[in-house]
């Protein structure tokens, strides 16, 4: 028996961030994930919602979708979240995130993604049928 | 998100945070301490029960470092999980702020 793959969907607007949340940390329950790796997901998916709502731009009632597995066959969860904005490559799009800087030259612009950039082991930017599908894998410590 | 203030000697402050700093809650975060940073010589926030932060807080964190290197004050940060830590060291925030273990700690090495 496999587990049929839970999706969490809500529309694209911040006030959505929490129940996205929400719904994303109960299918990682689900899947018996260990607490900081919850967290791992959890900044993951506000990161690239956040730049969906931002960057993507789609209509507020178009429906973002996050789907969360973990194959049998691998060590990594994988990720993926869909929605119908314009087409937006935030892996690419994004500015480079400054992690150097001295204090009051420090931009905050692209920590987001350099974040996911750093706590996925893969990531993967396609544009499917008018929607942009990033597909991400998140490494499960031993 | 709650924040509770406690005054300390010298002018300063310790603000004791609890819950999330994210995309919902880091603008009332950086509110509340702004005004404290801009008046206080020390502040430093207790992130001890703050299980979660994502680049909206850190957004938040350098500007009120940005603030409090430009009105004197001296800002430090403490008690933050090894997640929360974690997040702080990818993003080399561990050197835009002093991070210590706990209040006691950062006091200490305020002086």
């Amino acid at each position: 028996m496999s587990l049929k793959p839970a999706s969490c969907e809500v529309e694209s607007s911040l006030d959505q961030l929490e129940t996205l949340i929400t719904c994303v940390q109960s299918r990682a329950r689900m899947l018996s994930l260990p607490a900081s790796l919850i967290h791992r997901v959890e900044l993951i998916v506000e990161e690239l919602f956040v730049n969906v709502v931002h960057h993507g731009r789609p209509p507020p009632e178009a429906i973002v979708t996050v789907v969360l597995e973990r194959p049998t066959d691998s060590a990594d969860l994988q990720l993926e979240v869909r929605d119908c904005g314009r087409a937006f490559n935030p892996l690419a799009d994004a500015p480079e995130a400054d992690i150097s800087s001295d204090l009051q030259a420090r931009h905050p612009g692209g920590l987001g993604v350099y974040l996911v950039q750093q706590l996925a082991r893969h990531q993967q930017y396609a544009r499917v049928g008018g929607q942009n599908v990033l597909t991400l894998l998140i490494p499960v410590p031993e | 998100m709650e924040i509770t203030f406690e005054e300390g000697d010298g002018n300063g402050v310790v603000a004791h945070v609890t819950g999330r700093i994210d995309t919902q809650t880091a603008a009332q975060f950086e509110a509340s301490l702004s005004p404290k940073v801009t008046s206080s010589a020390w502040l430093v926030a207790d992130l001890a029960e703050v299980n979660y932060v994502s680049s909206a807080g850190l957004r938040s964190v350098l500007v009120l470092a940005q603030t409090a290197q430009h009105d004197d004050c001296r800002l430090a940060l403490c008690g933050l999980s090894a997640d929360v830590y974690g997040i702080f060291e990818i993003t080399g925030f561990q050197n835009i702020v002093p991070i210590h273990a706990d209040v006691s700690a950062a006091l200490a090495a305020l002086g």
